[in-house]
Order: structure tokens, then sequence, then C-alpha cells
């Protein structure tokens, strides 16, 4: 056996060296030859991996000496069965031939045949060497509406969990050869593929620079998704705010290619991550390009209106409630008096309680099953809207201010930053509870002077506010007309 | 510093730190210093402040871009070091007597059980939050404090029904005066300016510009105020309320809230904030300039230490106000007077340079 390897081998170095015009093919085999003559087998290290991993199957061939190593679901089986039936009737010297014709590539490194065969590949082996079958099952799921970020207006498919799948939803609606893919690799053990998608001239090549060192230099597995690789690649880990944008919906990563920003694809995540990006791309939705542009800059103040609603209105009832009754106006002071009456606690105790509940409650609806989710919404309805009063554990009027400020924290499109908002909210209903009115203001400087203080690669988190591009102001705070952005 | 101010950013600056809680005593001030119709001496002050910023503005020309601290290098040692100690200590007692003025009055006027020591600690947080990062977060952070306050301004229209034009009367500077003193202290509301010329090297472009349309934002909003106060208030009433705007917004009320000059109050703490934080972060440059071996998170803790023991001390608001007015006056000197030996220096400098390259 091994005089025949041998001589296999020999006859191949003669006919390369005869061949002037080698074929690349060829080259990597001869590679392959002069790699294994001071190497073990690598048949035996490859089953050396994947010792104890039974369901890896093996075909043999004893008469031509091959072994074909797959994993059965990860392949697509008609294609398999094509190619075994056309070595199944042939003689070894048939298949020599065969395989120097055919374009499977050599896997010179055992390393590189691991991953063949984990990304859906079969592995050839013959005479100990790896030739690479890809068979590779497409299937996924099927595309499907998003269900974090639903519009009215504009497409409907989102992403799913195959990376392939995901650039071709992007390819086909930018049909230009300056759309540029970089591919990465993150982890250490088990690898998982980075798309880098941005369009030429449009980004800086320092910032592309810049995303590559930071994603290969992440040596973590079990990155299983986008929202997870962004928390290892982003400035400001401590930051209760979002840095990158992620989205499910390949019209929004579109746009932001446009807008001059990189998106990244992780293997097996539906989503998608943009950057840079500033606070104010939290705020947008696809739909508001799709309404005339005087509504959407309306929708676009109140969702400004509505992140302030969210951050200071319960925080703003404790401290009037607490320490400053003379804002009340005469009118409504007896309503309030008379509910908080009943209450026996402390307005941040009350508030704290009823926002509590309600975090529990949207927590729990947001896990359950759909049908038990409505249970959930019906039981909390109640406990919430009247047993509370009745039962004098809350006022009235907290129940509407934590209601509205729940409600405005939904308004905000990014769940990302509606949940860091609601988040940001609690210490602002704490500290008003503690030192009223100015405690509101110190936490407002906080909060002003943290997120000024951040970037997202390297660029403003408030930008175009601070630093200021009045310019931008118009597309930003409010969404201009479109035919004065094409003049511009 | 890789990063450089945009003028925008510089504009808002300058009126950030010049506007402080002077305002709230302006119109009575401006009252007692120039009587009648006192409000337009603000025009007066503010035109001297403008010509004072062209002579920053020169210093910056004539030293061919270079900043306060490569210009300074051409001083003795010894001198550069007198006078660093000087102008952070001047600075540093600004910075901290205007936040520690800023406490008393909020605790006079709302807050009376709460600590002093409480607010202050509160107030050196955020201002160790702003100054560790340097000049260009404090001014990222300055624009968007400047959104958050400048929106009060606004609430004059609450007032306009109420206007009068006979109440201005059809006398101008008349009365009891006391021009000089209460002259000055006109001047010192505008105060803040001068730290200027510590950042301009780090401005983009249109440095002039930006400088001179940040004090003409100052004065047009003091300008406000002090107008509307004139013509809401009888000048005798003016006279005699001590914190004319104060009662201004307790005239303010909406359908929801009333009695919102608490809130207007204490958010009018984030401009005073921006005061203290470039008094502080000046001296801190100064200093760091000086004792280049120490490291500047260190300098900038030992700047916050010495300001929260000076606050201490501060019980009376009377003893404040005598501070600052002391203060305030070696500033205003310092706002001429340093410009003015920069300019020598860069000239001389400059002579020098030129003979070594003839």
């Amino acid at each position: 056996m091994r005089n025949h390897r041998n001589r296999y081998f020999k006859e191949l170095e003669k006919q390369i060296e005869k061949n002037e015009t080698t074929s690349s093919h060829e080259k990597t085999a001869r590679n392959a030859i002069q790699n294994k003559q001071d190497k073990k087998s690598n048949i035996s290290e490859f089953q050396s991996f994947f010792q104890n991993c039974s369901d890896l199957s093996c075909t043999e061939f004893p008469h031509l000496d091959i072994k074909i190593y797959y994993f059965p679901y990860l392949i697509d089986k008609t294609i398999y069965d094509q190619h075994l039936s056309e070595i199944r009737n042939v003689t070894k010297e048939e298949f020599e031939a065969y395989l120097n014709q055919s374009e499977f590539p050599v896997l010179q490194d055992v390393i590189n045949v691991e991953e063949a065969v984990l990304s859906g590949s079969c592995i050839l082996f013959f005479q100990d060497i790896a030739y690479d079958i890809p068979v590779k099952n497409g299937e996924t799921r099927s595309i499907s509406p998003s269900e974090t970020e639903t519009v009215i207006l504009g497409a409907h498919d989102a992403f799913v969990e195959s990376i392939d799948v995901n650039l071709s939803l992007i390819r086909r609606r930018v049909l230009s050869s300056k759309l540029k893919a970089i591919k990465l690799y993150v982890g250490s053990q088990a690898k998982k593929v980075v798309y880098l998608l941005y369009l030429e001239d449009l980004v800086s090549e320092t910032d592309i620079d810049h995303l590559k060192k930071r994603i290969s230099s992440i040596k973590n597995d079990g990155i299983v998704d986008t929202n997870m690789l962004v928390q290892y690649i982003d400035e400001h880990p401590n930051s209760p705010f979002p840095q990158f944008y992620t989205t499910e919906r390949p019209d929004v990563t579109v746009y932001k290619l446009f807008d001059g920003k990189i998106v990244g694809l992780l293997d097996d995540s539906p989503f998608a991550f943009c950057t840079p990006v500033s606070f104010f791309d939290f705020m947008e939705s696809m739909d508001d390009f799709g309404q005339r542009w005087v509504v959407s800059s309306f929708i676009r103040i109140l969702r400004y209106i509505a992140i302030m609603i969210t951050l200071v209105f319960t925080a703003l009832y404790v401290s009037v409630t607490t320490y400053h009754y003379e804002m009340i106006p005469q009118a409504l002071l007896p309503t309030l008096l008379e509910s908080r009456s009943r209450v026996p606690f402390p307005p941040v105790i009350e508030a704290l309680f009823l926002e509590l509940l309600l975090e529990l409650l949207r927590e729990a609806g947001a896990r359950l099953p759909t049908k038990v989710g409505q249970t959930i919404g019906i039981v909390g309805g109640i406990v919430i809207g009247q047993a509370a009063v009745e039962a004098g554990i809350t006022s009235n009027i907290l129940i509407i201010v934590v209601a509205a400020s729940a409600i405005a924290s939904f308004v905000i499109p990014s769940y990302l930053m509606s949940a860091s908002i609601r988040i940001v909210r609690f210490s602002f209903i704490i500290i008003a509870g503690f030192w009223g009115n100015i405690g509101i203001v110190f936490g407002m400087g906080i909060v002003i002077i943290h997120l000024s203080g951040l970037t997202n690669l390297n660029s403003p988190y408030l930008l175009p506010i601070s630093p200021m591009y009045p310019k931008f102001l118009k597309y930003t705070l409010l969404r201009g007309p479109f035919k004065k952005k094409l003049k511009g | 510093m890789k990063e450089k101010l945009s003028p925008i950013q510089v504009s808002i600056l300058v009126y950030m730190i010049q506007s402080g809680v002077i305002l709230f005593s302006l119109p009575r001030l401006t009252g007692e210093a120039f009587g009648t119709n006192g409000w337009i001496s603000i025009i007066i002050v503010s035109v001297i402040v403008n010509i004072n910023l062209i002579l920053i503005w020169f210093v910056f020309k004539v030293g061919a871009g270079r900043s306060m601290f490569e210009l300074v290098n051409g001083i003795p040692k010894w001198i550069r070091l007198i006078l660093s100690l000087f102008l952070a200590g001047i600075w540093l007692g600004l910075g901290t007597m205007v936040m520690v003025k800023y406490i008393l009055l909020l605790k006079m006027l709302f807050y009376q059980n709460v600590s002093t020591l409480l607010l202050m600690t509160m107030g050196l947080i955020l201002t160790y939050l702003l100054v560790k990062r340097g000049i260009y977060h404090i001014a990222k952070a300055t624009v968007v404090l400047f959104y958050f306050t400048v929106w009060t301004i606004f609430l004059l229209l609450f007032h306009l029904p109420d206007f009068s034009f006979i109440r201005l009367t059809p006398f101008i500077f008349q009365g009891e005066k006391d021009l000089l003193r209460g002259g000055a202290g006109i001047y010192t509301a505008l105060l803040g300016y001068e730290l200027v010329i510590l950042f301009l090297h780090n401005v983009e472009e249109k440095r002039l510009k930006a400088i001179l349309v940040g004090n003409t934002i100052t004065s047009i909003i003091y300008l406000g105020v002090c107008f509307v106060s004139f013509g809401f208030f009888s000048f005798d009433m003016l006279l005699e309320d001590m914190y004319p705007v104060v009662t201004l917004l307790e005239y303010i009320s909406f359908p929801v809230l009333e009695r919102v000059e608490n809130l207007i109050f204490s958010l009018f703490g984030l401009k005073v904030l921006i005061t203290t934080v470039m008094y502080l972060w000046a001296s801190k440059e100064v200093l760091e300039q000086q004792f280049q071996r120490i490291k500047p998170k260190y300098l900038l803790l030992i700047i916050l230490s010495l300001s929260f023991f000076i606050s201490i001390f501060q019980k009376i608001m009377r003893q404040v106000d005598q501070w600052l007015e002391y203060l305030a006056w070696i500033e205003v000197v310092i706002a001429f007077l340093l410009p003015l030996i920069l300019l020598i220096v860069a000239f001389f400098t400059r002579k020098v340079n030129k003979e070594h390259s003839l």
C-alpha cells in the first residue's frame, strides 16, 4: 500500500514538473504531498479530533481506498448521492484521474478539514489526502416579517439565521460593485463568520481597519448573536445606552449603508449592526421615510417628547408630591390630596412599587407564549388599574403617570434604547425621592455629561447636536423633505 | 489634543460661561447703577466686552496661533510660577464662589433644610465628570446643556400681556446712580469670556466671530430679561426686589403646573455648573503647565478638594457676595491685563524671531 502511494506521489510530482502551466489545484496537491512526508497521517489526526462524535457519519469504499466523512444533517443528500453515484462503479485508476480533474479543493491542514466538515462539506480521504466536497445544506428558516421592528409602510422582509440569505437580501437591494464585503472570524475554538459590508467612497478606510482589528481581536467563543457581538467591540461597555444600532430589517441596513455606515453580519444571527451611529439613529423608523415629511417630522418630535416623559414624568410626580406641593394648581390639589390621602407610603415607594410591577408585567409578557401572554396582560391590567387603587396601595393619578411613561417608552422605535431609558428612569425616580427637583436636574446633568462623552467608532454619540452641524439637524431631529436632501 | 472646537461650540461655550446667577438680580443692579431705563447699560457694557474679546483675538493673531502657554514660555520661570499660582488661585476662587452663591440662593429660596455641603458635593461630582475629560468634552456637553436651559428665555413671553411701556418712563439714566461701582457690577455679570484666551488656539475657524457671537447671545438674553423686567415692574418696585427675575418666574403658571420658578431655578444650576467647570478647568490647565510631574487627574482632585474646602466656610450670602465682588474686580483687571501682557510678549518674540531669520 505504502509503495503504491509513494509511486503515485512520484508520478504526480513528475507530471507537475513536466507541466509548465500547472493548475492551482495541482499546486495545492503538491504542497499537500510535501507536507505529508514528515507529518503524521491526516486521517488519524482528523479522527482524533472527532472522537466521541457519534453523529459524524463515515462511508467507506474499500476497493478505492476512500473514506467519506460528513454530518448527515448538514449536507444536501441529493447532491451527495449524485457524487456518490459517480464514484460507485469506477476503478481506482479512473478515480485518481477523476480526482485530478475535479474541482474539489485539497485541504492541507487538518484544521481546515475540521472547519470544512463542520460547515457542511463532505471530506473525502483518498490516500490520506483530504478533499473538500461542498454539499452544504441550504435549509434555513424562511424569510418572514420582522417582529421586533414592525412598520406600516415599507418592506416587510427580515433577516434570517443564515448569513448567506442575509447577504443576498442586501446584495439584491444594492446593485453596485461598490458594495464591498470583508470576511472576518470571531472566536478561538469555534470560529464564526462575520461580514463587514460598506459602500466604497462613503466610508473611511481608518474606520474599517479599526473595526476589523476590534472584531478580529475577539477570542471569546459562544457569541451567538449580533447584539452580543457588539458588546465586545463597543468603546464604553459600562454605559447603559446601546452604542451600535442593530436591526433585523434589510431595508434599514441598506439605508444605513447608503448613509455611509459600516454594516456587520454575524453567521446564525438575524441581526445586522451598523456603525458609526449616534443617539438619534435609534429614534428613526423606516415608516418616517414613507410618510409625508411634515407628518414624519411631527412624529419624530413626538418621540423626543416621549423620551422626556419616560425619563422624568414619574420622577416629577414623586418630586412634586414629596417636596413641591406649591407647584400643583389649586384646582388639581383637592383631587390629588384625596387620592394620596388613602396611600400609606411615601410617593417614592408608591411609584417604585408600581413601576416595578409594570416592568415585571412587561418582562413576563415578553417571555411567555402569546396565548398565556394575553392572560398576563388582563391580570396585570386589573391589578395595576383598579385593585391597587382600591386596596389603597397607590393613587389614581400615579397610575395615569406610570401608564403615560410606560406608553411613552414604547414609542421609542429601538427596543434596545427603549429598555435603556426605562432603566435610567428608575434612578431618576429614586433621586427625585431623595432631593426633589434639584435631584432630577442633577440626574439630568449626569445623563447629559455621560451621553456627550460616549463615542461609537470614535464618532460622537450626540452628533449632529454636539458637536453641532446645523445643516444636518433637519434630517435628524426632523425628517426634512427629500428634494432638498438630494440637492444638498 | 486632536479634536478642535467648532465655532458654534465656542459661541455656546462663551455664553454658558458668562451666563450666571447674577442674572436673577441683574435688572435691579442696572436700575441701581444707571437709574431709569438702566437696561440700556447692558449694550454699553457689552461693547466694552467685545473690545476686550478683540484684544484677546489680537493676541492670538500676533502670537501666530500659539496658545497662551506657548507664549508665556518666553517669560522667566519664577515669574511664570507666581503668575500661574495667582491665576489658578483667582480662577479656583471664582469658580467655587459662583457655585456657592448659587447654592446659598437655592437654599435660601427653596431648600432651607438641605445641607450646603450636599449640594456642593453634587455640583463638584458633575464638575469632576466634565473637567476630567478636557475641553472638548466640556464643549460637547455644554451644547446639550445649552439646549436644555435656553428655552427658559421664552418664558418671558408669559409676561408680555402685563408689560407696559409706560413703566419704562421717557427718562434715560435718571435718578440715583452709582456709575462706577454699579457699572463694574454689571460688567462682572458678563465675566467669563476672558477664559477664551485659554482655548482660542483650539478653535477650528472663524475665531473672532465665534467669540463675539457668544458674547452677543449673552448680551441679548440679559437685555431681554432686563427690558421685560423694566416694563413689568415699576422702577421703584424693581429697586426694592432683591431678585426680580425670581419674582418674574413666580408669576408663570401652566394648566397642570404653577410656581415653576423652583424647577427653572434648579435647571439654571446647569448654566452655573458650566461657569464653575470652566473656571476650575482653567485653574487646572494653568497648574498642569507648571507642575507637569503631577498627574492631571490628581491635580484635578486637589483642585476639587480645595474648592470643597473653601465652600465649607461660606455660610452667609453677604460674605460670599463680598468675596465674589473682590474676585470679580481682580478678574476684570486680569481680563484686560493678561491679553496685554501676552500681546507684548508675543510682539517681542515675533520681533526676535524676525531678527533671527534675517
